[in-house]
């Protein structure tokens, strides 16, 4: 359901879901030890950038099969290239800045350590090579869009098994043997949250289920959708059960080893548990998010996480100038009330740039057009 | 949706001021014959002003005009110490002075509950709402000894009513805004009212890039004065007390719900129109009533003066009564009574067409509750004023129009009041001439 002419045929909820993933990552980056991330991971494997990337690739498969009905398949396909250029580039610009920023303050971890001269330095950060804290997912979600018309491909001939037959197999190998995605492409002590062969299932995931339309099985009122809600349910709050055992929260009782709960909730290769917990996650909020927007319910906070989902690339950006802001003054050994303050505050900037950042450049253009008389061309003094 | 209060001259501010006048020098009848017979020194309600606040003020008048804010002998932030002395050093005067301009923010205070509340409700009517808040042990105290909880206590209020009350136009936004920067220096837990009013002016004018940069000034509004306390402090407080007040309480949440649990009964039964058809609001009643378990059994909740579950009525009976597995059963109704007497309010005031409003005033309280879930000590002075000026409030909404103000009782609220007052005779009063008895 779309709130305004501008949103006429996107789904409000898939929005919404973006927007709750992007605000988990914002207070993860801007405001670690805040209470407000705390809150917000209470249920802890359903983290915000996993939400992230299965929603972004389910958002490209949606979008690549209407571009594909307006511009034809190689049309869809030149776009998504396209958008992973301009993503590289922007994550190399990010990545000059996060490391200058770096070096000057000497509080992002990861930038002083290598010691490596200035032309190694931008060599590395164009090969990728270079990854202060932070800035690992966007290459990752660069490699991912480059494979991504491969898979729309296979999706469109019908032969979607073989995106997975690659796609699990890698996934599979990386949880047996960790050290298979080591590949030692990166510098040592860089940023390594998201291995790529680990993190590639859940946007491939996504990618297959945008492309085939769940949303709309999802909403309609069927058998397989009570069955998917229900074992989502089973599974999340059995997720957030497991998390608050191994937390402590409830003593020293343990339901698994700690060896076994390592290797099920990693976050560097997307263990089995964290995969699991934010397909189903995913499910729930969805379907919990379109039930209160059909009854007219939290209509405040839809608005405001819809805008934030909506820019999810550009809030992610912008997000940036306050980690570094935060490096800059000292933010990060602030105490926890201070940290969601500072949290409320990044995330008021960013949505009001992101809410109002384009009625304004509207309003500026057309008062810029507005004055075109006194500069002479105007059509009046023409005639 | 529709924005808070678009109508213009909608709050009380042209209301016979007679009752106004009345609240003020009821208040002055309780509290001034005992500020000005002279009682000073240590022990019972003094506690705090001679431990804490007294020193800080003589310590600042003696570093003056370069008072040394880097620590000091409170907790506090330095903005009202450092009003006082500036009074102090233009006007003369010590102790009681001091005592005597607290307490004219206790006044301020209560007026202000009444000017904010809508024209609908009538200025005697208004006055008995502000009653409860008048007679709370805190408030009284405030009125005696030099605290420092209602100065930043009035420009909540001021605030709040400003943001939500009040009608919506950039004058009140502008106090609204102001009030948070200098609420906050008066008092680090003032923070709490950032959201709901940043929410509210949001609210007001979400469709207009105006509503967006009314809510990011109330935020900067808030993050300068942190900004300031972090850079000299590096931290919310003093270093002196920095270790003592870091440690989170959850039960301050289970604490405030419980208290709004005694407290809304009291105005359901004033206005019982509120009742009607809640039964047949299932969904809403059965969530209200999860919803209250939550805060009773989701943590320690048993009586602990080490872990800062303790200070105030409620603490010293649960302190009496059973617990199981450290959480004391004697919150569990009251904590679902808390949610389901804010559900049933919300309700009443959605019917008579204020949803924004109330959801401004929840959300304020729950604002109030997680931050002050985020602080070692769970006294119930430190939320009491906020509860009775929110639910004061909310109760005020429920109420349709002026014609249906007779179908209104104001026995029950009365009736709070008095049994505010009989606490405050025990523990301010009793308290103060045990202690200082007169010859």
């Amino acid at each position: 359901m779309s709130s305004s002419p501008q949103g006429a045929g996107r789904d409000r909820a898939i929005d919404a879901l973006r927007g709750i993933a992007i605000l988990c990552m914002i207070a993860d980056h801007t405001a670690h030890g805040s209470h407000i991330l705390t809150l917000l991971h209470l249920p802890n494997y359903l983290q915000g950038s996993s939400g992230f990337v299965l929603m972004a690739g389910f958002a490209l498969g949606m979008v690549s099969l209407r571009r594909a009905g307006k511009l034809g398949w190689s049309g869809a396909y030149r776009k998504v290239l396209t958008r992973a250029f301009q993503i590289y580039l922007i994550h190399v610009f990010l990545v000059l800045v996060m490391s200058d920023i770096g070096l000057a303050t000497g509080n992002i971890r990861s930038v002083p350590t290598a010691h490596i001269t200035f032309s190694q330095l931008i060599a590395d950060i164009l090969t990728l090579r270079w990854l202060p804290t932070y800035m690992d997912i966007l290459p990752m979600y660069v490699i991912l869009l480059l494979f991504t018309p491969l898979a729309l491909e296979c999706f469109r001939r019908g032969k979607s098994w073989l995106v997975f037959l690659v796609s699990f197999p890698l996934y599979a190998a990386l949880q047996l043997d960790p050290s298979v995605d080591n590949f030692e492409w990166m510098r040592p002590n860089m940023g390594l949250g998201f291995g790529l062969w680990g993190w590639q299932l859940i946007f491939f995931l996504g990618l297959a289920a945008g492309y085939s339309r769940v949303d709309r099985t999802l909403k309609s009122s069927s058998r397989l959708r009570n069955v998917a809600l229900s074992l989502s349910l089973v599974v999340v709050i059995g997720s957030i059960v497991l998390a608050r055992i191994q937390a402590g929260d409830v003593g020293g009782f343990r339901l698994l080893s700690p060896e076994m709960e390592q290797a099920l909730v990693r976050k560097d290769n997307h263990a089995p548990l964290r995969t699991l917990s934010i397909v189903a996650g995913a499910i729930v909020f969805y379907l919990a998010i379109t039930a209160l927007n059909d009854r007219g319910k939290l209509q405040t906070a839809l608005a405001f996480l819809e805008v934030c989902g909506r820019s999810s690339l550009f809030v992610f950006i912008g997000h940036f100038a306050f980690v570094a802001l935060r490096f800059a003054i000292g933010a990060k050994h602030w105490p926890p009330i201070a940290q969601d303050v500072w949290c409320i505050f990044v995330v008021s900037c960013l949505y009001a740039v992101t809410r109002w950042h384009a009625p304004i450049l509207g309003k500026m253009r057309s008062w810029f057009a507005s004055i075109r008389p006194i500069s002479g061309s105007s059509p009046a003094l023409n005639s | 949706m529709s924005a808070i209060a678009p109508v213009k001259s909608e709050i009380k501010s042209e209301a016979p001021a007679f009752w106004l006048v009345v609240s003020a020098l009821l208040y002055a009848a309780l509290t001034w014959p005992v500020l000005f017979c002279g009682i000073t020194g240590p022990g019972g309600p003094a506690h705090d002003e001679t431990n804490y606040h007294l020193p800080v003020v003589h310590q600042f008048l003696g570093q003056w005009p370069h008072p040394d804010l880097s620590d000091y002998p409170s907790a506090l932030a330095p903005g009202y110490y450092l009003l006082l002395v500036g009074l102090a050093k233009a006007l003369g005067g010590d102790t009681h002075l001091f005592r005597f301009v607290t307490g004219l923010f206790v006044i301020g205070s209560v007026l202000f509950l009444q000017v904010f509340l809508p024209r609908k409700i009538s200025a005697v009517r208004a006055f008995v709402i502000a009653l409860p808040l008048m007679v709370l042990p805190i408030a009284l105290r405030s009125g005696m000894w030099f605290l420092t909880d209602f100065p930043a206590f009035f420009f909540i209020v001021l605030g709040l009513g400003a943001a939500i009350m009040a009608p919506g136009n950039r004058k009140w936004s502008v106090v609204a805004i102001l009030c948070i920067a200098i609420s906050l220096s008066f008092r680090q837990l003032s923070l709490w009212i950032v959201p709901p009013i940043a929410y509210a002016l949001w609210q007001r004018n979400r469709q207009t890039p105006l509503g967006t940069v009314e809510a990011l000034a109330c935020v900067l509004s808030a993050m300068l004065p942190l900004w300031w306390m972090m850079s000299l402090w590096g931290g919310m407080t003093t270093p002196t007390f920095q270790v003592r007040y870091q440690k989170p309480n959850p039960a301050s949440i289970t604490m405030a719900l419980a208290y709004v649990g005694c407290i809304t009964p009291f105005f359901i039964a004033a206005n019982p129109a509120m009742l009607k058809g809640i039964l047949s609001r299932k969904v809403g009643v059965t969530t209200s009533l999860v919803i209250g378990l939550i805060p009773a059994l989701a943590w320690p909740t048993s009586y602990s003066l080490n872990e800062g579950r303790s200070g105030g009525p409620l603490w010293e009976i649960a302190r009496h009564l059973p617990t199981v597995g450290e959480r004391s059963l004697f919150f569990l109704p009251l904590c679902i009574a808390g949610v389901l007497g804010l559900f049933i309010m919300r309700r009443g005031a959605r019917l008579c067409g204020d949803l924004v409003r109330a959801n401004a005033l929840i959300f304020a309280l729950l604002s109030m509750m997680l931050l002050h879930g985020t602080i070692h000590e769970a006294y119930e002075r430190y939320y009491q004023p906020a509860i009775m000026l929110i639910c004061g409030w909310l109760f005020a909404l429920t109420i349709p129009d002026r014609r249906s103000e007779s179908r209104v009782t104001m026995m029950p609220i009365l009736l709070l009041a008095f049994g505010f007052f009989v606490l405050s005779l025990i523990s301010e009063y009793y308290t103060l001439f045990r202690v200082h008895p007169l010859d």
